[in-house]
């Protein structure tokens, strides 16, 4: 049995906060139909959207495609022109984002320009009329969690980029909200120091056991850090799921080509058996396991296949495919730990990526055959 | 969820009403509108009225309405010439502030990181340090004893003291542009603060060398800057009253002289009036001309 | 000679002076070259203002520190500005946070009015303002000159705290409210303590302005004389050298009055 979603009194490091088997999660924001126009433009379809107790849910999307918006809309800084929003079961919509518990961390630096480092993580208690000595309590309990220990007296115009989105998430924290909502808070920071605060911030939530609700478009920020990633795109969620089922089964085209699978083509259904689909994809046949509903024979769908789903082989002159497809390579990007191939084959490009490891890079013009297994193969409804 | 109740929840909420939030801003503005018409828009009726009266000498006046005063001041030839020269100077002074507060500013702006701040309230502390003792200095600085004449006539340069330099309309051109050149940098360094040292380099990167770069990205952007640093100019230097008492002699007066006059001494004050809202007209129109040449170059 | 120029240049240049720089100096000598001659009259012992100096004296601080004129005018000229300032900053400060918080019509034309008596010389200011108390039979007095001096600086209030209102970062209100603060809270928490320096440094400015103000001030003034206007008085009759010792000291005043406020007056927080 957990903890989670009580108020901290301290900041306890819990153990890992995951509800044992069985009990049930309380819902801690449910969305219903929530709507948002600005002036003449849709920011946000009617959506629904619910976050379980202690969840990391993350908000993905391309810019202008509502996600901000939505996550001020829990905040309370944005009213919805319609649907609700209810915190741990109380109605909040029409409550002001200062009546409700939950707190947010700007995607800029927003700390308090004439306080200090520690006067800023004590505003909210200190609003609240708590004693002082709780009050610097929880303060330095803040900074060890943000791993800042110290820096209370700083002044906040000395502080580095990452320094301080640190102290603004020891902000947040420091007033004890049911919900965390984060703003896009590294997108503003050096690679590396954003992998250091990406597994911080994972680290936090493990052992606040806090329900966390991110906005990012970043795509590997949030499958590396999410339980949950929702998929917005022009004010609608296109998917919501596990990073692994979301890219193991992508939906929709825009959510294929948005987690990075651009190998995205429409096929006619040739034939349907036992559960797998016969495809005419042009110039290529394949198989792939049948989705349900089943889409009809005759019928158009559109197929994705991973480019890590593909086994590329280099051909000698002459040399026949003993896979399925022959292409050559027309581009080659080394990253390091992974390859990317541009394929041309018979009617398309196709985007490959292989390990490195200690093979060879095939350079441009190299004929190769590509390879899959059939399991592989993603279908998807048209459109 | 049912559209009625949607309906309903969408009127009950809103951020802040908009009717509150205009009456709110209408509250706190009511003491600058009551300050600024008793102080300002009545008097200046007031005193527009004031040069359609008939005057009968020493400040009184008649309740008859004329035009006589605006004629006379339109036909006086003394009029004229003072009108002509305050405008004369007004223009040549405040282009001469521009053009050389402008290399000044650019300097401040571009040039300086840490000094900015010292060399902007050096400038500023200029500003204040006593207009008419301003004036005074340099009546000590150009008189026939002067700084500038005894050094020139111990160079050898000249035998006699120029007593042109003193009391003549040069005088208070030098004079005015000195004292115009502290704001007009202080608002031209204002103006380019908007603008990206990064376009500058950008523009010199492209191939314009350095003064090329200057006038084609900088005088652009900075339209509103010098747009308000010559209409600003020429209506100080325009108006000034003092100067062309304290050093302008016989052929350096001004308009503003003959104005202040009706009212301390002479007292014909609808003359007084009239030549006010004569030289505003021409004012009118100089920022006219000159919102033509903002957007003419301007972003 | 172009050689001769050419070579100091190139030593110039590699110092990091170019033509730019010496025209800077120039120009800055020049804007101080007449405080150098009053400051320098100032300590002249003859009541010549002609070059060689002979002596140096005292006599004219002397003279006008036992000016009861003088003094008089120095409190006359504080209590004008003190006064304008505390009318101008409140008056003031409503109108810019009216128009840079609230969006709503006609606030393009309300900037318009309040930056209007700028656009005016003080001459026509003055004459009207005295024409003014003239019809509603209102004595000439340090009262009027306030009158005027409101109006005058008023312009230049709005347009340094609207510029420094227009870089207060809105974000940092939400921010308040997110964490739990209701609109009085963030007000005293937040906003006030930030908007605080902006006013302050702009009402410097109005200080800075009405103590050297005469334009205006010239037409307005009763019985009471402001500093500026004893210095007319004196300069007007006579070639009276303590004009010299009293401008030396406005100019001490004001360099002190600068480095002591430069916290205010810098961009906190830039």
């Amino acid at each position: 049995m957990t903890e989670t979603g009580a108020p901290m009194a301290g900041l306890s490091s819990s153990g890992v906060a995951m509800p044992a088997a069985g009990t049930e999660q309380r819902v801690a924001v449910r969305l219903a139909a929530v709507t948002k126009r600005f002036s003449t433009q849709i920011a946000l379809h009617p959506l629904d959207l619910t976050v379980s107790e202690g969840e990391f849910v993350t908000l993905l999307g391309p810019s202008g495609c509502g996600k901000t918006t939505l996550l001020r809309i829990i905040a309370g800084l944005e009213w919805p022109d319609d649907g609700t929003v209810s915190i741990f079961g109380t109605d909040v919509t029409d409550r002001p984002a200062n009546k409700r518990p939950v707190n947010l961390v700007f995607q800029r630096v927003t700390l308090f320009p004439h306080l200090t480092v520690a006067e800023n993580i004590a505003f909210g208690p200190s609003l609240r009329r708590m004693k002082k000595r709780q009050v610097s309590e929880k303060v330095l309990a803040a900074l060890e969690l943000v791993r800042m220990p110290g820096f209370g007296d700083r002044r906040v115009t000395e502080l580095s980029g990452g320094q301080a989105q640190r102290v603004a998430l020891a902000r947040a924290i420091a007033n004890d909200p049911k919900v965390l909502l984060l703003d896009e808070p590294l997108s503003a920071l050096d690679l590396e120091i954003r992998r250091q605060l990406q597994a911080e911030l994972k680290d936090i939530h493990r052992r606040l056991g806090l329900t966390f609700v991110y906005v990012t478009h970043d795509q590997e920020e949030a499958m590396s850090m999410s339980d949950r990633v929702v998929v917005m795109s022009d004010g609608r969620i296109e998917q919501a799921g596990s990073p692994v089922e979301i890219y193991r089964h992508p939906r929709s085209p825009f959510v294929a080509r948005f987690l990075g699978m651009s190998n995205v083509f429409e096929a006619t259904v040739v034939a349907v058996a036992d559960g797998w689909l016969e495809l005419d994809g042009g110039s290529l046949a394949l198989r792939a396991p049948a989705p349900a509903p089943l889409p009809a024979a005759g019928g158009r769908v559109t197929v994705v296949i991973r480019p890590d789903s593909f086994d590329v082989a280099p051909l000698k002159a002459g040399e026949n495919a003993a896979g399925d497809v022959v292409g050559e390579v027309s581009d080659v990007r080394f990253i390091g730990s992974l390859v990317h191939y541009l394929v041309t084959v018979p009617g398309r490009k196709w985007q490959v990526s292989t390990r490195a490891g200690s093979a060879d890079v095939l350079a441009e013009g190299t004929r190769v055959s590509l390879s899959w297994r059939d399991e592989e193969v993603i279908v998807m409804k048209p459109g | 969820m049912g559209i009625g109740q949607g309906v309903l929840t969408a009127t009950r909420r809103q951020q802040t009403p908009a009717p509150a939030r205009r009456r709110w801003a209408l509250l706190l503005l009511l003491p600058l509108g009551v300050a600024i018409s008793l102080g300002f828009v009545v008097p200046l009726a007031l005193l527009f009225v004031k040069s359609f009266e008939t005057s009968l000498g020493y400040g009184q006046v008649s309740g008859h309405l004329t035009f006589s005063s605006y004629v006379t001041a339109l036909t006086s030839p003394l009029y004229r010439t003072v009108a002509v020269n305050a405008f004369e100077i007004g223009g040549i002074g405040t282009v001469l502030t521009l053009v050389l507060s402008f290399p000044l500013a650019y300097f401040i702006r571009f040039r300086l990181r840490r000094g900015q701040h010292t060399v902007l309230l050096l400038i500023m502390i200029s500003l204040f340090a006593g207009y008419i003792v301003k004036i005074y200095a340099w009546a000590t600085i150009l008189g026939t004893y002067g700084v500038i004449n005894t050094a020139l006539q111990d160079i050898g340069l000249i035998r006699h003291p120029l007593s042109v330099l003193l009391f003549s309309k040069i005088a208070v051109l030098i004079v005015v542009t000195y004292l115009s050149i502290p704001v007009s940098t202080l608002i031209l360094v204002g103006a380019m603060q908007n603008v990206d040292r990064s376009l500058l380099e950008n523009a010199r990167d492209l191939g314009a060398g350095g003064l090329r770069a200057v006038t084609s990205v900088l005088v652009p952007l900075s339209m509103t800057g010098i747009v308000a640093s010559l209409a600003y100019g020429f209506v100080v230097i325009s108006g000034d009253y003092i100067t062309p008492q304290l050093v302008g002699g016989t052929t350096g007066q001004m308009i503003g002289v003959p104005i202040s006059d009706q009212f301390l001494s002479v007292g014909d004050q609808p003359l007084g009036s009239a030549l006010s809202f004569l030289m505003l007209a021409v004012f009118v129109i100089v920022y006219l001309v000159l919102t033509r040449l903002e957007r003419f170059k301007g972003v | 000679m172009r050689t001769v120029l050419r070579r100091l240049r190139r030593r110039l240049r590699r110092r990091g002076i170019g033509l730019l720089h010496v025209y800077v100096g120039l120009l800055l000598l020049f804007l101080f070259l007449p405080l150098a001659v009053l400051v320098l009259f100032s300590f002249s012992a003859s009541g010549q203002l002609r070059f060689p100096i002979t002596g140096l004296a005292l006599r004219w601080y002397q003279e006008v520190f036992s000016s009861s004129a003088v003094i008089d005018g120095i409190l006359a000229s504080l209590g004008v500005a003190a006064v304008t300032g505390a009318v101008v900053a409140t008056v003031g400060t409503l109108a810019a946070v009216a128009v840079n918080r609230y969006r709503f019509r006609g606030s393009a034309v309300v900037a318009g009015m309040i930056l209007a008596p700028a656009a005016l010389p003080g001459l026509v200011i003055g004459i009207a303002l005295l024409n003014f108390f003239g019809d509603i039979h209102l004595t000439l007095s340090l009262l009027t000159v306030m009158i005027g001096h409101v109006i005058y600086t008023l312009p230049y209030f709005y347009l340094v705290l609207s510029a420094r209102l227009r870089r207060f970062d809105p974000m940092l209100e939400e921010v308040a409210t997110d964490m739990g603060a209701g609109p009085l809270q963030r007000f005293r928490r937040v906003t006030a303590p930030l908007i605080a320096p902006a006013i302050v440094a702009s009402a410097f400015v109005v200080l800075a302005l009405s103590w050297d103000e005469f334009q205006i001030t010239f037409f307005t003034i009763g019985d009471q004389s402001t500093l500026p206007l004893v210095i007319w008085s004196r300069a007007r009759l006579s070639i009276d050298p303590s004009v010299n010792a009293i401008g030396t000291l406005m100019v001490a005043g004001s360099l002190l009055v600068v480095i002591f406020t430069r916290r205010f007056i810098a961009e906190s927080y830039s």
